[in-house]
């Protein structure tokens, strides 16, 4: 992963410097390039796939706009993850405020949505994904920036703003309660 | 265990625990990450000697490979392309006034906002989303997508919920609860027709048109005037031949008869995910397209403008789940289309 990015750098300076100057194509290929993975992390950050294809728009929207404001100390990966982030976060916090005030119906998942699969994975899958559910939206973006994306804590703390040093205590904060959340998860009676 | 000092930097993750002094568990797991830590040396030979931090880095690296399989399986999904739809935007936007553009940044605001939740409960959508939200966004292949009443034989199917279905947490709320979010809703629905009154004076042209609130939808196309962009569009809706499928009708085929067809990609197909597509249907009327394999499902559509429709179905099981055949039926429960023989390029012909 970090591999890949370094190999971008390059082309990165190019295309800042193209979309700054509003060239639609060269915008056009780095959405082709990045909307996977940025869909991808929506995706496994707020838990619904619509709503995530939603904030990716946004996210590619808010880049071409905010372009000229990109900070120089910030490859553009680094900067549009961080965009996405905010976009997750927002939304992830607007939703809890929604579940507090029972606007919304209880979204946690339940072993019944499981499809079953080989050898119990689905229900794994289900568990994992109810545990990581639980964990505060700022530590789970860390762990999903983290284990799905394959940034280094460095890495996340240039996205994220925050020191290394935060970054580790998040990572630890949110596998520790995913532990405690997925031990506890009530399994299926096979 | 070690005897060392750790370095300043992190002297404090180090604690005093079961008599010694231990790396704190965000340094171990940092070490099980194999992430940088200035005093990797001293952690490694500690980790060696001690059987507690041992067990709690076996502990995380356990966690970590869950967290990682379950990521990486996520990474295996197919999304579909959302590139056209921002240049798309991005070619309206730069030909809004600037009133419309500051309706659309308040229609970004009110995404969903609280206030957006209020309406959305007032107008009866709230049911629609939370049944996509709970199902992860994915078209399931294993219930109806609504909550009206369909039409002819889909009645009786209607009537029996599928499995899990009445299970689903959130739909047996208190008498109390339910009172205390009436009194809420009322509340927050007089702030947002005060919001809206607001909204309307100051740009209440720009609110219907604005862009900056048009969210991706499956089965909605984006509409954009021809002339406003004329680049290639995302997916072609109309009939177009296809190897490998022998469902598709031939360029030819192309009359006013209602018809659908399998219009997803082979990277679509690789991932069992089946787009249909219909042209030529009666604009702005609701129909039926009832899958039959598997599973028996039923999926109401609204023909967009054009007359066109458009459904995703995720095969969840596979080559085993993908419908045999499709019809498509009117309100009248008349069939006006069929699309049989489906096969994906990922399956073999032969997979029911």
């Amino acid at each position: 992963m970090g591999g890949t990015r370094t190999g971008h750098m390059l082309t990165d300076m190019q295309v800042v410097e193209s979309l700054q100057a509003r060239d639609k194509e060269a915008f056009r290929s780095l959405v082709e390039r990045l909307e996977q993975p940025i869909i991808g992390y929506l995706h496994r950050l707020v838990g619904d796939r619509e709503v995530a294809l939603d904030l990716a728009q946004d996210t590619f929207l808010q880049v071409y706009k905010e372009i000229g404001k990109m900070p120089e100390d910030l490859s553009l990966n680094a900067w549009i993850y961080r965009i996405a982030t905010n976009y997750g976060l927002r939304y992830l916090n607007r939703k809890k405020l929604r579940s507090f005030i029972h606007l919304d119906a209880s979204e946690d998942y339940h072993p019944s949505f499981a499809v079953e699969g080989p050898e119990g994975q689905a229900e794994t899958r289900v568990l994992v994904e109810q545990a990581l559910r639980s964990l505060k939206p700022e530590d789970a973006a860390c762990l999903q920036l983290h284990y799905g994306d394959g940034f280094t804590y460095e890495e996340i703390a240039q996205i994220l703003r925050l020191s290394p040093e935060a970054v580790r205590k998040r990572v630890s904060r949110g596998v520790i309660k995913f532990r405690a959340s997925y031990g506890t998860a009530p399994r299926k009676q096979l | 265990m070690s005897s060392h000092r750790p370095p300043t930097s992190t002297r404090a993750s180090w604690k005093a625990n079961n008599g010694g002094q231990h790396p704190s568990d965000d340094l171990l797991l940092t070490y099980v990450r194999r992430q940088h830590l200035d005093n990797l040396i001293e952690i490694e030979q500690h980790v060696a000697a001690c059987s507690t931090c041992q067990g709690k880095c076996n502990e995380f690296q356990q966690s970590s490979r869950l967290i990682s399989a379950w990521a990486q399986d996520k990474g295996l999904q197919f999304y579909p392309t959302i590139t056209n739809t921002v240049m798309q935007k991005i070619v309206l936007e730069s030909k809004l006034s600037p009133r419309k553009r500051m309706s659309g940044r308040l229609r970004q605001g009110y995404k969903y906002s609280l206030l957006e939740a209020v309406v959305q409960r007032i107008m009866g959508q709230e049911e629609a989303r939370s049944r996509r939200q709970a199902t992860d966004g994915y078209v399931s292949p294993l219930s109806p997508l609504t909550d009206e009443p369909l039409p002819g034989p889909f009645a009786e199917l209607q009537k029996h919920p599928l499995p899990g279905e009445g299970q689903r947490p959130g739909t047996g709320r208190s008498r109390r609860a339910r009172f205390t979010n009436r009194s809420i809703i009322a509340l927050v629905a007089v702030a947002a027709i005060i919001t809206f009154l607001i909204i309307g004076v100051v740009a209440s042209p720009g609110v219907r048109t604005s862009i900056g609130g048009h969210s991706y939808s499956k089965g909605t196309a984006v509409t954009i005037p021809p002339h406003d962009y004329t680049s290639t569009p995302a997916k072609t809706k109309t009939p177009v031949t296809r190897t490998g499928s022998a469902s598709d009708p031939t360029p030819t085929d192309i009359g006013t008869e209602p018809k659908i067809w399998l219009c997803s990609t082979q990277g679509e197909e690789k991932h069992y995910i089946i787009e249909i597509c219909g042209s030529y249907f009666t604009p702005g009327h609701r129909v039926w397209l009832a899958a039959y394999g598997s599973d028996n499902i039923t999926l109401p559509r609204t023909a967009n403008s054009s007359g066109d429709i458009d459904i995703t179905l995720s095969a969840v099981d596979g080559c085993h789940s993908v419908p045999l055949f499709i019809t498509v039926l009117d309100e009248g429960s008349q069939k006006v289309a069929v699309l049989s023989n489906i096969t994906l390029s990922s399956c073999p012909s032969k997979h029911h």
